[in-house]
């Protein structure tokens, strides 16, 4: 530690160099800023941890002691170096990297940053299905207002049906009871979103409603929308090839001429998509059947089985109680005249099978419905499908590329009814989770022009995945601050080098790369 | 100017930078001429700071962003995979061997992903021989 303290203060501009065990503790923090403020610092470089850790941390420490929080420079001589390295490279190479790590900070400059408040607490959800409800009424539980705008008005329908997709007729029942006697909710019935603007904590929507236009402020927006099912193409006017859903209909009221059913599993195609929850609901078809008349043969053509978790317990019933399962390649061919019949190329033995049918059921496709226009009012991506794209499944899920819009609902892919709900919750919590912070920090890293270069290429225009740049009133490229999220694809994409980015500037890259490359070792 | 191996890792924060963390704090070893530079995603590098690493004396340099198509800014490392091919043809034409430069996928998860980039970057640098700028650069 001593010799890269040594090394340290040999660098060029080092003005004062303090050894602690541990700089991110509170003692740590308080000597850092003392030394800053006797010393006059205008900047420091922390060597110690990842900046993972404790970045947000020294940004304390550098508003506390009157700096800008983005004049500092983290160098990771643990996790990437004296965690991996042996002695004496592990020294060595902490030196080069203190070294770096300086000349970078040497270039620094500061970055914008603001609170901004947020200013509504109301949360605007759309969607009038399932998902919709579940996440209007735990925003509103928790306290919150709600706006519910409900383009096709079907949130009564929802509640008079005896079970809705699985859920109980009086879970459903009673959320909306809940949400239509709750103070603190509106719902706009046969509205659309027509305009959304604004930033996280403050976004204003133009709601058209039957009545006329409105102007509705939210803190965060729920996308919950739902795909519609279609049946596939495959569908002819033949009565003897139906739906999965007709099927299920069917059940209930008859299980005569249902002797040799044969079930099709669509491939994924330009024309919709087809998910675990047509899997799923196929296979508990095929059981239910087969419970009612233990005769019947049923054989499901499919390319391969989605049933997750503990649902791979139907599947597998489904093998021990008969029920047959083709892998196709190809397409699956009906054939009408002279008895009905499906032509199929098995995968594994290489011939064409000739199954003769009773019934034929096909399963419906998901297919988003209106996506495009919304996705281009909220400004998120949609996925090569038409479904609205989450913007990471893991880390964030429900969460966009816009912050403050969340998602749920079949809308961003084919779901079952439980992760429908669950995904539901999760959007609530993400956006009451926001409006429960009383401000939101914007600034930092993010990705400025210089109007005097921009030769206005619209390069940025097209490569950012947040349309934060814009073009201003005097004919320039600008970036949003409050919408840029600092990835810093725009700065690398500039063909006339007009665009910088606070704290990774060319200037600052360049001089971490050449130190680290010709440092230490002097 | 010593005669070691000097690499230089452009590493985005969510995938490269943080899997070589992941490594350290399992204590996973790889070698220390890789010299890891932070940038917020891979999506950040010019096909300049590419060449410059070059100039200023490195044998090898990478890209490390996120996997495919799981990209923290949607499609960064792709921008990244571009500007790195870019690079690759310009340095090619004045005679500096193109594997010398190469972008990888890594999640953030995958601890043993870092060590084995590393592991490759230096091999190949010690099948090619130092670079030959190296030799021009003060």
């Amino acid at each position: 530690m001593d010799s890269v303290a040594a090394h340290a203060s040999s660098l060029d501009s080092v003005a004062f160099v303090g050894v602690m065990d541990f700089p991110c503790s509170t003692r740590g923090q308080a000597e850092i800023r003392e030394a800053i403020k006797e010393n006059g610092l205008g900047r420091f470089v922390v060597a110690g941890c990842s900046p993972k850790t404790h970045e947000r941390t020294f940004r304390r420490v550098a508003a506390g002691a009157g700096l800008n929080r983005f004049m500092f420079e983290i160098a990771n001589i643990r996790e990437q170096c004296a965690f991996v390295h042996a002695q004496p490279e592990a020294t060595e190479k902490a030196k080069v990297l203190v070294e770096a790590a300086t000349s970078k900070c040497r270039l620094l400059f500061p970055a914008p940053y603001e609170q901004v408040p947020v200013s509504s607490k109301r949360v605007l959800v759309v969607g009038g299905g399932l998902s919709a409800m579940i996440a209007a009424s735990h925003v509103s539980d928790q306290g919150f207002g709600v706006v519910l705008v409900d383009p096709k008005g079907t949130l009564d329908e929802v509640s008079v049906t005896t079970t809705h997709r699985g859920v109980p007729a009086e879970y459903v029942r009673k959320i909306v009871k809940g949400l239509k006697s709750s103070p603190s909710t509106r719902m706009l019935f046969g509205a659309e979103v027509v305009d959304f603007q604004g930033h996280p904590g403050d976004f204003r929507a133009l709601i058209e409603t039957p009545e006329g236009e409105e102007d509705v402020r939210c803190g965060a927006a729920i996308l919950a929308l739902d795909a519609v099912p279609f049946a596939s193409r495959a569908k002819s006017e033949d009565e003897r090839v139906i739906t999965q859903g007709e099927f299920k209909k069917l059940l209930s009221s008859q299980t005569t001429g249902l002797g040799k059913v044969v079930m099709i599993f669509p491939k994924d195609s330009s024309e919709g998509t087809c998910g675990r929850s047509c899997h799923l609901g196929a296979i508990t078809n095929a059981l239910r059947l087969k419970e009612l008349l233990p005769s019947a043969d049923v054989t499901i053509i499919c390319n391969e089985v989605r049933t997750y978790g503990m649902y791979e317990l139907d599947y597998r019933k489904a093998q021990e109680c008969g029920i047959r399962f083709v892998r196709c390649e190809g397409e699956a061919v009906i054939q009408h005249e002279g008895g009905l019949r499906v032509l199929v190329t098995d995968a594994y033995s290489d011939t064409t099978l000739s199954l003769p049918a009773d019934l034929i059921v096909l399963s419906d496709l998901l297919k988003p419905q209106d996506t495009r226009r919304l996705a281009k009012i909220f400004r998120i991506p949609v996925d090569m499908n038409g479904f609205l794209a989450v913007s990471q499944v893991r880390l964030e899920p429900a969460s966009t590329l816009r912050e403050g819009v969340f998602l749920c609902g079949s809308a961003t892919g084919p779901r079952l009814v439980s992760e429908e709900l669950l995904e539901a919750s999760a959007a609530a919590s993400g956006a009451v989770s926001l409006l429960s912070s009383s401000f939101i920090e914007i600034g930092g890293s993010v990705a400025e022009v210089d109007p005097e270069k921009c030769s206005v290429c619209l390069s940025c225009i097209r490569s950012c995945p947040y349309t934060a740049p814009f073009i201003n009133e005097n004919g320039k490229a600008e970036i949003d601050i409050q919408t840029c999220q600092g990835c810093g694809i725009c700065v690398g994409i500039c063909p006339s080098k007009a665009i910088q980015m606070y704290g990774y500037t060319d200037a600052q890259m360049e001089a971490q790369s050449s130190a680290s490359i010709r440092g230490g070792g002097r | 100017m010593t005669d070691r191996i000097r690499i230089v890792g452009y590493c985005c924060s969510y995938g490269g930078y943080s899997s070589a963390d992941l490594a350290g704090i399992l204590h996973i070893g790889y070698s220390p001429d890789v010299m890891i530079i932070r940038i917020p995603c891979a999506g950040r590098i010019d096909v300049l700071h590419i060449l410059r690493a070059f100039r200023d004396g490195a044998d090898a340099m990478f890209v490390a962003g996120c996997l495919e198509k799981n990209c923290n800014y949607e499609y960064g490392n792709f921008e990244a995979k571009k500007r790195v091919e870019h690079a690759k043809r310009l340095l090619s034409d004045i005679g500096i061997e193109k594997e010398r430069v190469e972008m990888f996928n890594v999640a953030s998860n995958q601890r043993w992903r870092f060590p084995e980039i590393v592991r490759e970057m230096v091999s190949r640098v010690e099948d090619l021989g130092p670079s030959p700028l190296k030799k021009v650069v003060k």
